[in-house]
This record gives structure tokens, sequence and C-alpha cells, in this order.
């Protein structure tokens, strides 16, 4: 009797519930406008389509209402703490009113954009691991970069080695599919570009010892997740070179090459650009390569998104013995010179920070330039051969060389941003080296292959101020200061650049800033909760232009800390996002 | 110095993989506990209370201490480094207690000799040598509890191309192939392991 009023009660609410339910949560966004590739090629400057806000991988947005005048006025709108703690470098991305916002572990949440209400949750089941792999669970608390919108579908790359295409409307599981295999050490830290149905990106954990001989781009069909290419960056069989430059070391012993930045893509000519990581092991003394330049590692590789087939590649940092990285953002710059249009590509390409510029449809090298301390490279020849210093080539377990840029950068993920208005390329830094000694380790499941010991990053002698923001100009002939921003705490944002002639960005000591992109003036300074983290990015609602800043745990603000001991980081990792916008006049 | 001290470190290390007792890893078990605390309050929240990292990396596992080679390796890390909301600032007992407590959970095995900031004592430790050590004999104390375990947890993977070979520096190729003996078959190596490398001053730096 009490069982049936307690069962008949039960309806009644869930009646209620259902009734009542759209009035509290909505859990699905009616009417969801599709993304089309017209959009993705042109995007609309109201929103933030995908990870750099159009396939230039620019950073850069055509909104101006917050402008020099007008951003002293910023208000906080709504703030959001994210779902899960971990290293925080997200890239929000805005469409139709909604954010859609990736976490660690592979978690995004659909935020209504303009109240900052959730609209649903994935949490995706991350693989379980052995707790031995620390190395690679390590790799899923490290934010992913971003995500892809296309169609109506949310396109997730995870932890776990998986594609997961969510319904953007509410979050449900529409396929998904286990690319390669997590247990070998595969993971993904990068999201996809959409390049007309396809599904271009590129697998992580190739420095994991399981993942020895193949780290992948790949290209899957949006709809059926069928496997169109792959592209190996460390074993290329059409390329004799390729192979030769590992010295006798043969595929099932090379490992890195990993491309950990969403590469970006030219739709006129069906290119995508991606830059490629170290080699492993570090060293050349414990990777057995010799001389050898260890191709691609440290490369700009261009492909043909309709075969998978290398254009060109050009090596950056042949030969690298000191983790110093080179896959960050490849920029993609169009120049009228004489009534001609020059195709270029524009990076810092590596935690060297050495910005260079590239001819994007020959792979041509044409100019570079140095930010930060750096004492590897000593010289690039006029035909782009790059030269490195061999006194810093360890020649023994155990040997220490004092490094510069540091394995934390220089430059690191946090990624630049290049401005039509001014043609500069506005650059986050950090001034720091540290010492590197090879250690001849043995390998273990889940754990990476190294095989160095780092000493803490310090700054270079005579440099008290760890941060650099770098104006590079840019035209095809050659690249030059336009001004340097320099300060005692790291940077720890990407940067942001609009038309409204600012840049955005931030750093360890919690303040996020705008820059005037002609001065380096700062017109803006607000300190929030934690480091300035992410991809700071920017939406329109309604005629109101908003700025969304993420927040939160820092690699690059930990790693570097020492050097700015009277600014504390917090010990919470904070991990937030803070929206402003300006008030109604 | 360096050389012999390195090469007397793995040979203990192999030594114990064999059966010997373990030796004392170069600090007191005083140190260690607190150490334990010091960790708790400091690291933990980052690295984690089993050392398996969070936010920042794990602290414990065989390739963890080869790659910080020795006690010096970590104490001038994280004595310049750790942690980051006071890098530094925790002083040189407190971070050497630190030491002790990484050494003790990764296996080593606690001494009557402390611990100290004696750069020339802490390049003596070899990590990888006394967490071995301290590993082995644990497992020698509880064999059909530990062998099934250990030989789940240590799946096949790749190993470099130098794994196994004598390079500068290294340890002899034989010394080295016993110790990868238990786990060599699993995972692949470096194209240089075993081989013998040139050796320098592990301690100078250029």
């Amino acid at each position: 009797m009490k069982i049936e009023l307690l069962k008949s009660m039960m309806v009644a609410t869930t009646a209620l519930a259902l009734i009542a339910g759209p009035a509290f949560a909505q859990n699905v966004k009616e009417n969801y406008v599709p993304v089309t590739d017209e959009m993705l090629k042109n995007p609309p400057p109201e929103e933030w389509l995908m990870f750099r806000g159009n396939y230039a991988n620019q950073g850069y947005s055509q909104l101006d209402k917050i402008n020099k005048d007008t951003v002293g006025k910023l208000q906080l709108a709504w703030a959001w703490p994210m779902a899960e703690a971990g290293i925080q470098e997200t890239a929000p991305l805005v469409h139709d009113g909604v954010m859609f916002l990736q976490t660690n572990n592979s978690i995004v949440e659909a935020l209504d954009a303009k109240t900052g209400d959730l609209i649903w949750t994935y949490r995706h089941v991350l693989t379980e691991l052995p707790a031995s792999w620390s190395y690679q669970l390590n790799q899923a608390r490290r934010q992913k970069n971003s995500i892809a919108l296309y169609g109506d579908k949310v396109i997730l790359t995870t932890a776990d080695a998986k594609i997961v295409v969510l319904n953007a409307a509410d979050g449900k599981v529409v396929w998904e599919k286990q690319v390669l295999d997590v247990l070998k050490g595969y993971s993904y830290t990068v999201g996809p570009v959409m390049a007309e149905g396809k599904i271009i990106s590129a697998i992580s954990g190739c420095s994991i010892a399981g993942t020895a001989g193949g780290c992948f781009i790949m290209a899957h069909d949006a709809n059926t997740g069928e496997e169109l290419w792959r592209f190996n960056t460390i074993d290329d069989p059409e390329n004799p070179k390729q192979g030769e430059s590992w010295g006798g070391v043969p595929p099932e012993n090379r490992w890195g090459g990993t491309p950990w930045t969403t590469g970006s893509y030219d739709p006129a000519t069906k290119t995508t650009f991606w830059g490629i990581g170290m080699p492993g092991p570090y060293s050349e003394l414990i990777r057995g390569s010799g001389d050898g330049s260890v191709l691609y590692t440290n490369s700009t590789l261009a492909l043909d998104t309709e075969t998978g087939k290398l254009k060109w590649y050009y090596q950056h940092l042949p030969r690298d013995n000191w983790d110093l990285d080179s896959p960050f953002e490849r920029i993609l710059v169009d120049q009228e010179v004489d009534g001609k249009t020059q195709h270029l590509l524009v990076t810092a390409a590596g935690k060297n920070g050495i910005v260079f510029a590239l001819d994007r449809d020959t792979g041509k090298y044409l100019w570079h330039k140095e930010t930060v301390k750096q004492n590897v490279v000593t010289g690039i020849d006029a035909d782009g051969t790059v030269h490195i210093n061999t006194d810093l080539i360890p020649q023994a377990v155990g040997e220490e060389d004092l490094i510069c840029a540091s394995v934390s950068g220089g430059k690191l993920w946090m990624t630049g941003s290049y401005s039509p208005l001014t043609k500069a390329y506005y650059v986050p830094l950090t001034e720091a080296c540290n010492t590197v000694a090879p250690t001849q380790t043995e390998f273990t499941a889940g754990n990476a292959v190294g095989a160095t010991k780092f000493g803490p990053r310090v700054l270079p002698e005579g440099i008290t101020d760890a941060g650099l923001l770098d104006a590079v100009d840019i035209n095809p002939t050659q690249g030059d200061h336009k001004w340097q921003y320099r300060s005692r705490p790291s940077m720890t944002s990407s940067v942001l650049a609009t038309a409204g002639g600012l840049v955005f960005g931030g750093d360890a000591a919690r303040n996020i800033n705008a820059w005037d992109q002609e001065t380096g003036e700062v017109v803006w300074s607000q300190r929030l909760n934690a480091p300035i983290g992410g991809y700071p990015s920017t939406y329109e609602i309604d005629g109101e232009q908003y700025l969304v800043v993420p927040t939160g745990y820092s690699n690059a603000a930990s790693s570097i800390s020492s050097a700015f001991p009277e600014i504390p980081l917090p010990t919470g990792s904070g991990n937030s996002i803070f929206v402003f916008k300006l008030p109604k006049s | 110095m360096p050389l012999k001290s390195i090469s007397l470190a793995f040979a203990t290390a192999f030594v114990a993989l064999a059966g010997s007792s373990a030796q004392a890893g170069g600090f007191t078990a005083e140190q260690a506990a607190a150490g334990e605390t010091a960790y708790n309050a400091n690291c933990a929240q980052c690295h984690g209370r089993q050392l398996e990292g969070t936010e920042a990396p794990a602290l414990v596992g065989p390739d963890v201490m080869q790659n910080w080679d020795t006690a010096a390796g970590l104490f001038d890390f994280i004595r310049v480094a750790m942690p980051p909301s006071a890098p530094g600032q925790l002083g040189d007992e407190t971070y050497l207690n630190i030491v002790a407590y990484i050494m003790k959970f990764n296996g080593a095995e606690p001494g009557d000799k402390p611990l100290t900031n004696d750069p020339a004592l802490l390049a003596s430790i070899s990590l990888p040598a006394e967490t071995a050590a301290g590993a082995s004999s644990a497992a020698a104390a509880a064999p059909a509890e530990a062998t099934p375990e250990a030989a789940e947890a240590a799946p096949a993977v790749p190993q470099a191309f130098t794994w196994g070979k004598q390079l500068p520096g290294g340890p002899a190729p034989g010394a080295q192939g016993a110790a990868a003996t238990p786990a060599a078959p699993t995972v692949p190596q470096a194209f240089t392991w075993g081989k013998q490398l040139p050796t320098v001053q592990p301690a100078t730096t250029k």
C-alpha cells in the first residue's frame, strides 16, 4: 500500500518534471544551424568556428566593437568552472549562440554563449590504463587544444585515440571509432581541421615506448569514419632521403615526429600544413642516428588533402638533441606585392622561437628572425639550410650542456596571431634555458622514450624578464621586430588579434592584457583567478561583442616560476573561463 | 670518478636483482618520514599522493628514476624549481627529505647515513640502482605474489636502437644486459641500448 502510494507519487513527480523540464534546463539546442563548408571557408565574423578562427590559423577576429577606445569598459558577463582539473589548453568555439568548451579527459560542454547556461555535457569514458603508465595517464590530463564543428556535429578526438562524433544539438554520440591502439600509447592531443568532408587530424603519444615506428597525420570520412589516408611522419618509403636521415636506425626503433598543433588548410590548393615535433630518444647518442637529420622531425609538412601525399617539407631544426619540438602553429598569410599575391606560411616553428617565412606553394625558405635567446641554431643559409651548434651535441651519457631555449620553450603550444591590420605576427614566448644530459633508460609500457635528464628552467644570463610578446613585421622578403613587450612573469596563453587594433593574451601573474597592435602599449589589464591559458577568442551575439578568456593550471607558468618568485602561483588549478563584454550603452 | 660511481651503482643493482640483499639507499628512515609529510603538503597537489602525476609528471617508475639518474639530478632540480607556488623556498633540509621520500616510494631502502647537501655524495647515489635494489628485495620477500603482477605490468614495448649496447658513459653491455633481462623481451629499447658510449664528467656543464 505504502509502496503503491510511493509509486504513484513518483509517477506524478516524473510527469511534473516532464512538463516543467524545458523551463529549467533544455538539454538541447533547438533548430541548431549546421556548419557548412562555405562557412568554414569564410567564417562569419561574429562566430569562432574553429581552432584559430579560420583555416589560415591566424587567430584573428574581424570584430571591432571592443577596440582601443572601448576596451577599458569591459565588464564580466559570466564565468564557468571547467568540468575537470588538469593542464588547461582549451580553445572554446562559438556557433549559433552556443559555446562548445572542451576540457580535460575529453569532456565537452555546450553552453549558452550569451548567458553562460549549460545546455549539455558529454563526459567521455576513457579506456582504463595501468597505474604504472604514468606518462600516458598524464597525457589524458592535458587539455586537448581543439574540437571541430561540422554540419550538425561536434568532432572530438580523445585521449584514448578515438574519434567521437556528437550531435551538436544535444551532445549525444552519433558514432565513434578507435583510430589507433591506445594500449601502444597513442592518444589525441589535437583536434581536427575539417576539409570538405574530411576529418584531418594527427595522433600524439608518439614518444611513448609502444608506438615505435609510426606517427601519423590522418584523414577520415566525416560521415562514416572510414580512414581515407594516413601519412607517417617518421617512416616515408616514398622518400629514400627520409629513411637515410635516421642513420642505421630502423623504423621499429624510431619515435617522435608528433604533430601536436592543429594544422592549417588552404582550400585553393587543397593543402594542409602541419608542424612536426622532436625525435625520440632525444639525443642522437641514445637514438643511434649519428649525424642524421632525422626527418621529418622538426619540419613543416604540406600534404595534399585529397591523397595524403607529401607536396613538400622544410626542416626547421635538423639533428635535434634537446627536445626542441617544432610542431607549433603554421599560419597562412596572403600579401599583395606589386600587384601579385604572395602565398606565405609564417611560423614560430619550434621551442627555440625562431620565426620562419616560407612560400607555402613550394616550401621555399624566404627568411627567418630570432626572438628569444637561443644557442642551438648558428645560422641559416640563403637556401634555407639550417646549421646547428655541434658543440652542444652530447658525446657521452651524462654529458650536460646548457641549452637555450628550454624544453618548456622559448615557444610552446601557446599560439601567436597574425593581424592583417598591421601585417604583424604576435608571438607569446618565454626566455629560458636548461641543462640537458642523455641517460641510458630502459623503456617501459606507457612511458616516454626521451632518455634525458633536464635541469630546472632558468633565465638566460643577463635577462631578468621571463615573458616576451614579440610583434614581428611580416612581408615576403624579411621579418623585423615591430615591438617587443617584456614582463617578469612568463606568457601563458595564446594570443588573439582583433580588428579593434588589439592583441589579447595573458601571463602567469593571472593578468589578461590587451596590447595596442601598433605600439605594444598595454591598454587594458584584468587580474583573474589563475594563470591565463588556452586560446582567448571573441564572438558577437545580438550586437554585443564578447571576449572569452580561459584560465587554469599552466605548465608554462609552473615550469619557470622560479624566475619570478615575487609572484607566487596559486596552488589550486582553478580551470575556468571568464566571459567579458561591453556595458549596454 | 662519476663513471666509477655509476658503474658501481649499476653493479649494485645487478647484484640485488640476482637475489642478494639490498644496500641502504643513502638516506635515513626519519628523513623519508619527514619527506612524506613535506611531499604531501607541498607536492601531492600536482604530482599525486601516489606520485602518479596528475597536472604534473609522475615521480614513480623505473624510467623516471633512470631519467633523474642520481639523487643530485632530482635535488638540483627541485631545490630551484619546486613547488611552483614557492620555488626554491622550502629549504635544503626539506628538499633532501623529499628526495629521500621519493626514493623510498620507488623502492629504495633507508639506512644509517643521512642524505646531505654534499654534491659528491648526491651525485654518487644512483636512483635506478637504489630503487631497483629495494624493489628487488621486496619482490624476493614475497615472490609468490610479486611475480605474476610484475609479469603482467610489463607488456612488450620497443626499446631504443642502442639498447643493450655499450655507450660512452653508460654501463658495460654485460651489466646493462643483466639489468635489462627481466623486461627486455617486453618492450622496444633505444637503438643504442647496451652499447658502450663515450663518457665525460656527468656534473660538468659546458
